[in-house]
């Protein structure tokens, strides 16, 4: 019954994913408009709050699937003599990252996009959008709503059917580790909330290397703005999960794990920004800490991808 | 004249800890591609000496650069609070005291002592600032001043713990006492106008 219930709710979202891909490809279109039609440049806020909302109504739906996969992912039913296993999945992982990762992004780049900001920072930024929007279209959520706990969640049925308690077991220490623990819960939204801001710095970043020496002074002090603050949602995000990774992966060796190596790498280029950003207000110091900006998001994006690309401890790859 | 040689001193500092981090970041990103060809080529790697070996390479490497780098930042607290006959001497001491141990005890407790001294340093510079003691540039509010001190005290605290404490079992506590430090240095480097703003006017109101 309790799976008939999970399958439902999994199906739904499943026949539904058009509902958001199609919107989502017309916000790129949208986004893409935007920035290359001048006049129409002055309703990116609103688009961008109409994004946002848009967002805002899809991630409910996601949170309610949680909420369902909460009720139904457990043994209240079974007569089994193993104490009761809940699962408490945060609503940011698997295929919901790049979604929750724009949905930041919206709500940063709301606060930042005024009627003060330059114009080819309006534009940078209606482009990042585009590029974003249309990959989560493509990367969306909902057409195949969290792979991998959906395989663990039939396993769990499975066992509990066969009475396997050695599976049942299993899939309580995992759920225990992976999906219930606290870290969950601060860990990744701290880490995704600085590369919201690091990707809204990108398009100052960019333009700020190609400006003559004053424009490049602007670009580089807005960029500045965002970066600092993603910096110490960066830092917080890293130094909360070492504790956990030391009880999650105990007995693995995980240090120089490849998703480990490449976010420390990123951190420190973050930090050779920040070093360098000392000296920005002179001309070739100022330009050069532009390009290790650069440099530190593309390292940013590697470690996004690494995640599932390459086999470790902390990949799907 | 020496107002010149000191900036451009300071400069170079910061240009050295510039070319530190990203050299630390380039190992990072060598070492993930290799482990990506190995993984792809012997899948069961991680079960062969020659993991063992590149792990051990890594963290020389590592640790070195780390350590030179803890030095660096060490040294970019000069125009604020820390006389350069000061650093060196604490740096003297920190290596020694880590030759020491890591010839008596091995490399762990090595990494200790000598973040354990330089740790001990910024708390009496710390105080030092706190106290309102030979405090060089008056400019600044002691908060404000005092973020890049907290700050860099944090990561000897981190690297510390880390390095040297592994399973033991002061290893979290100092671990979450570094990120507590970190966490406020960089909110009192990079927010500290905003920072003492709030200060002012917490103190002003709880007065009233």
């Amino acid at each position: 019954m309790n799976l008939k219930i999970y399958e439902l709710a999994r199906e739904m979202l499943v026949s539904n994913a058009f509902l958001f891909k199609i919107p989502m490809f017309i916000l790129c279109f949208l986004f893409l408009i935007v920035a290359v039609n001048k006049n129409l440049r002055k309703f990116l806020r609103y688009l961008l709050v109409f994004s946002f909302l848009f967002l805002t109504a899809s991630f409910i739906f996601i949170i309610r699937f949680h909420l369902i996969i909460h009720q139904v992912v457990n043994l209240d039913t079974q007569p089994i003599p193993i104490e009761n296993i809940y699962l408490y999945v945060p609503p940011w992982i698997e295929s919901e990252k790049l979604f929750f990762w724009l949905f930041l992004f919206f709500f940063f780049a709301l606060l930042k996009v005024t009627n003060t900001i330059d114009e080819n920072t309006k534009i940078g930024i209606s482009i990042v959008s585009a590029i974003f929007s249309g990959l989560v279209a493509i990367f969306d959520p909902f057409s195949n709503p969290l792979p991998l706990l959906d395989l663990e969640i039939r396993e769990f049925f499975r066992a509990i059917s066969h009475f396997d308690y050695y599976q049942i077991i299993s899939f309580k220490a995992r759920a225990t580790y992976l999906y219930n623990t606290p870290y969950m819960w601060i860990h990744p939204p701290m880490l995704f909330t600085s590369y919201a801001l690091f990707l809204l710095s990108i398009p100052s970043l960019t333009m700020g290397i190609f400006s003559e020496t004053k424009k490049m002074l602007e670009y580089e002090s807005f960029s500045y703005q965002q970066i600092k603050a993603g910096y110490i949602f960066l830092t917080a995000g890293m130094l909360i999960g070492y504790p956990w990774a030391i009880e999650a992966w105990k007995g693995e060796s995980w240090w120089w794990s490849p998703k480990i190596n490449v976010s420390i790498m990123m951190w420190l280029f973050y930090s050779a920004y920040i070093h360098m950003r000392i000296y920005s207000g002179r001309k070739w110091p100022g330009r050069l800490s532009c390009v290790i900006g650069v440099v530190s998001f593309v390292a940013l994006v590697f470690t996004y991808i690494t995640t599932y690309l390459i086999p470790g401890v902390h990949s799907y790859g | 004249m020496a107002n010149l040689k000191r900036e451009l001193f300071e400069f170079y500092l910061v240009m050295v800890t510039v070319l530190l981090f990203s050299s630390l970041g380039i190992i990072f990103l060598v070492s993930t591609f290799y482990s990506w060809y190995m993984s792809l080529n012997y899948p069961y790697w991680t079960n062969t000496p020659v993991y063992l070996e590149y792990v051990r390479s890594l963290n020389v490497i590592a640790f070195s650069l780390t350590l030179i780098l803890i030095i660096t930042l060490f040294f970019c607290l000069e125009k604020r609070v820390l006389r350069i006959r000061e650093g060196v001497l604490v740096t003297i001491f920190s290596l020694l005291s880590g030759f020491l141990f890591w010839i008596l005890n091995g490399v762990s407790q090595a990494i200790v002592a000598s973040m354990s001294v330089i740790f001990l340093f910024y708390l009496y510079l710390l105080i030092k600032l706190l106290v309102g003691k030979d405090i060089r540039s008056e400019k600044m509010h002691i908060l404000e001043k005092s973020g890049s001190l907290v700050l860099h005290a944090s990561y000897a605290l981190i690297v510390m713990s880390v390095g040297g404490l592994n399973e033991h079992p002061l290893q979290i506590p100092f671990f979450w006492a570094g990120t507590i430090f970190c966490l406020a240095g960089k909110m009192l480097s990079f927010y500290g106008r905003s920072t003492v703003k709030c200060f002012k006017r917490f103190f002003s109101l709880s007065q009233s």
